[in-house]
């Protein structure tokens, strides 16, 4: 029985651990949403995760969750090639949430739009954001890594090197930024 | 053989035409001796009249109806000396008879002036002193109905060792009433006296005017106030009135006329009447050029209040752009002025948003040609990013132009300060001994030599202003000897930390954004607290640093609107030396710098004292080399391979390079906010 116990305790800290964040908001109607879109991402079933996060954001214009969704929308609308609408959410992500965890990459999505869109003006004011994001003084090492996994469950991962910044989706080169 | 009786017949004729010519000739020389007692009556009212002495050389009379007057001088007196201010080699007054008859005195509608050498200094002089009392006598004299004088004049400027400019005035004034019609033309001769049996002389191309008054009750309407030349054309209209004058015109410069229009002269007075003929000054217009000047809209007025001259304002429109010009002009010894010119007049106070809007006041004392005063020009400069607004001034003492043997202008001053204000910086320079040799033959292409002392070294340098494209570009290029670095630290900062002679080349390029770039070198000099060593210094643990004597300093360098790039840099020192490159490029750091300290050096570290005996006891020199990147406000660092680093990877544990690694990056942070608050902080 005790065994049962901890096998028990031991998967519901797993299951909380590993959908960081959901379990609290699960009682609510919008935790109830992200949850789902969660799970959906999860079973790479993105349409169904994008309906569940765009009602979110539609529905709750003041949900706690919201830098969360924006930036799952903007990935979901790059990865369809909607560009216009993921360069709108990242934008509106990146200026109402600059402390967000996602920061950094929706930085690199909104560099990729602006490239793919021609726009070299507008790609090198997000290279700055960018460079200057973090700051490296590499003694020994010769990068230092910055990583984030969205609620689209993608895993990314920004390297900095001395001189350039590689950024990941999991694990494939997404984006290069030399300087 | 000869008729006896016809010679007879022809005898008594004969000897008739003999005695009339002898009573002709008796009656001329009675006729003549007779005039020529006037002289002395005559320069006594002359020189009562105009406050001012007046010789005549002779008065004569020409059959048939002409009084000729030679040689007459009016003199400038300085003190117990006097001067010549005009000579006047001949005048010649054809007589109207029938009226010097019934009025029983000399009436004279004509006047030729044949020959008159006017010096400049002394006839202004003159003019300064008595110009009341002359205006006053010319008003008093009898005035005719009508009366016509033509002269020719030249206007003879003080020669200069090597040089000398004179002005020929062929000037036609006519009175019809109460019109006045004056036109002439002026043409201007520069001598070289370069070989003094053969002097050089260049004529610039004559300018023709016409002018049309016609006297009102108080002043004069000005009809018509025409100028030509090859490549210019002004016509301008008004009025004088109650010591003010009011013009209303345009100018066209281009290519108009084939040749100048204007006055064929003969040396010999009695070729024709007095040797004038008047040319057609009908103009064929050929067109303009690219390179035109074109001022419409002129429009003036000016107050004249003596010594005084009010200009409220002059407005123009130059190529779109409206000017107008406001201030004044004190005539006196020197000539002062005091005069703004702007641009968009009535948007002055929004000039930084547009770099159309500038201004220029140019404020000074004009002396024998030599100029003592300031020009300061307010602009806006137009960057990548913005629009700024920037001041520069200049202080000339002593500025002087004249022209070279071939025809090119040289501008030389005994000092020039050299003044720019703008959003983020302050130049200042000083030249001495200051000269320049303008080239403005060529249409497209202007240049400039320039020689000059510049502090307590030397700078030459090679302009060029090439007008032949659709947009205005300028080339500098320029060598600076032996200037004392510190005193250039207003031009580039960090030359306020370099003790020591600088010596450059370089090279300035603007059109419409401006690039500089070149090389500079220092042999033999200091460094006090450059930016790099006091960090270098705090990181290292080494304070020496911030003072660093070395042999020789040199990089090259690009400055644009958005970067600055130092190239090869080559610092040898006993203490320490550098090698390498930092550019910043809109915020941007690129950078790669080598050091190499020698172990003795080192050795004083008490952070690397350490480290130096673990791993350099056969290392005579330590290899530094690091990365610079990232924005410049939070540089990225990386240590680069090197023996010494290798060594010191392999002699200490992976947590202990963690542990080092993160000292220095509190050791960047603590350096980054210090930087930020200007080194006031706690930790």
């Amino acid at each position: 029985m005790n065994a049962f116990k901890k096998i028990l305790v031991a998967a519901t800290l797993v299951y909380i651990f590993s959908t960081p964040r959901t379990f609290a908001f699960s009682f609510s109607e919008e935790g109830r949403l992200y949850s789902d879109a969660i799970s959906a991402a999860k079973q790479k079933d993105y349409d169904i995760a994008f309906a569940n996060l765009h009602t979110l954001v539609n529905t709750f214009p003041h949900t706690k969750l919201m830098d969360r969704a924006l930036f799952a929308l903007g990935e979901y609308y790059f990865s369809e090639g909607d560009y216009y609408d993921a360069e709108h959410i990242f934008k509106h992500f990146a200026h109402d949430y600059p402390k967000s965890r996602g920061y950094l990459f929706a930085m690199a999505y909104l560099r990729e739009i602006a490239r793919l869109k021609g726009l070299d003006s507008e790609a090198a004011e997000f290279n700055k954001d960018i460079i200057s994001f973090m700051q490296v003084s590499l003694l020994f090492r010769d990068y230092k890594t910055y990583k984030y996994i969205s609620p689209m469950h993608k895993r990314y991962k920004a390297v900095y090197f001395i001189d350039k910044v590689e950024f990941y989706r999991d694990d494939k080169q997404f984006s290069v930024l030399s300087y | 053989m000869i008729n006896s009786s016809a010679f007879y017949r022809i005898k008594p004729l004969s000897f008739a035409v003999l005695i009339a010519a002898l009573l002709f000739f008796f009656v001329i020389a009675s006729i003549n001796l007779y005039v020529n007692r006037f002289r002395r009556p005559l320069e006594a009212w002359l020189s009562k009249g105009i406050a001012s002495s007046v010789s005549i050389g002779h008065i004569g009379y020409v059959f048939p109806n002409y009084i000729v007057v030679e040689k007459v001088r009016v003199f400038k007196r300085y003190g117990q000396t006097q001067k010549v201010a005009v000579f006047v080699r001949k005048i010649v007054l054809p007589l109207n008879l029938l009226k010097s008859l019934v009025l029983k005195k000399p009436a004279a509608e004509k006047m030729y002036i044949d020959g008159a050498d006017i010096f400049y200094f002394e006839t202004i002089a003159l003019a300064r002193e008595n110009g009341k009392k002359i205006t006053r006598f010319i008003a008093s004299l009898p005035q005719p109905d009508t009366f016509k004088a033509e002269s020719a004049c030249v206007l003879i400027l003080p020669p200069k060792i090597d040089s000398a400019v004179r002005m020929h005035i062929f000037n036609t004034f006519e009175m019809d009433h109460d019109k006045f019609f004056d036109f002439g033309t002026l043409k201007i001769e520069r001598i070289f006296l370069l070989n003094q049996a053969h002097p050089v002389t260049h004529e610039v191309m004559p300018l023709a005017y016409n002018c049309e008054l016609s006297r009102v009750k108080d002043g004069f309407e000005i009809e018509k106030l025409e100028m030509k030349r090859h490549n210019i054309y002004s016509k301008l209209w008004g009025n004088y009135r109650n010591d003010t004058l009011q013009l209303n015109g345009f100018l066209y410069t281009g290519h108009f006329f084939p040749e100048a229009p204007g006055l064929r002269y003969r040396q010999n007075i009695f070729d024709h009447e007095l040797g004038f003929t008047r040319k057609d000054s009908s103009v064929k217009v050929i067109g303009s050029s690219p390179y035109d000047l074109n001022i419409f809209d002129i429009a003036c007025t000016a107050k004249f209040k003596y010594p005084n001259i009010y200009i409220v304002p002059l407005s123009f429109s130059l190529g779109n752009i409206p000017l107008a010009i406001n201030g004044q002009f004190t005539l006196g010894d020197p000539v002062e002025a005091d005069l703004l010119l702007q641009s968009f007049p009535e948007k002055q106070n929004d000039r930084s948003s547009d770099q159309r809007y500038f201004s220029l006041r140019a404020q000074g004392a004009l002396r024998q040609g030599i100029y003592n005063g300031k020009f300061i020009f307010d602009y806006a400069r137009r960057t990548k990013q913005e629009t700024v607004p920037g001041q520069a001034e200049f202080y000339f003492k002593n500025l002087g132009f004249n022209y070279t043997h071939d025809d090119n202008l040289k501008m030389s001053a005994e000092k020039i300060n050299f003044s720019q204000v703008s959003k983020s910086y302050k130049h200042d320079l000083e030249f001495s001994n200051f000269s320049a040799l303008f080239d403005f033959k060529s249409e497209k292409i202007k240049t400039v030599n320039v020689n000059s002392r510049l502090y307590d070294g030397l700078i030459s340098a090679d302009g060029r202003l090439d007008l032949s494209g659709s947009r205005t570009a300028v080339d500098l290029n320029a060598v600076v000897r032996s200037v004392t670095a510190m005193k250039l630290d207003s031009l580039v900062k960090q030359f306020g930390n370099i003790e020591g002679r600088l010596n450059s080349r370089f090279h300035w390029r603007w059109d419409e954004l401006s690039t500089l770039k070149g090389r500079i070198a220092v042999k033999g000099g200091k460094l006090h607290d450059y930016d790099f060593f006091v960090w270098l210094a705090g990181t290292f643990g080494l304070p020496e640093l911030r003072h660093v004597n070395f042999d020789f300093l040199s990089l090259g360098f690009f400055i644009d609107d958005t970067a600055l790039k130092l190239d090869n840099i080559n610092l040898k020192s006993k203490r320490i030396a550098a090698r390498g490159y930092y550019g910043v490029n809109s915020g941007m750091v690129a950078s790669k710098i080598a050091l190499a300290i020698p172990r003795d050096e080192l050795a004083k570290s008490e952070k690397f004292k350490p480290l130096v005996k673990l791993v350099g006891r056969d290392m005579p020199l330590f290899d530094f080399d690091f990365q610079l990147s990232g924005s410049s406000d939070a540089m990225n660092f990386k240590w680069l391979d090197s023996e010494f680093k290798d060594k010191l990877k392999k002699a200490i544990p992976g947590f202990v390079e963690r542990g080092i690694e993160r000292q220095v990056e509190t050791i960047l942070d603590k350096n980054i906010i210090e930087q930020k608050t200007g080194g006031e902080h706690e930790q």
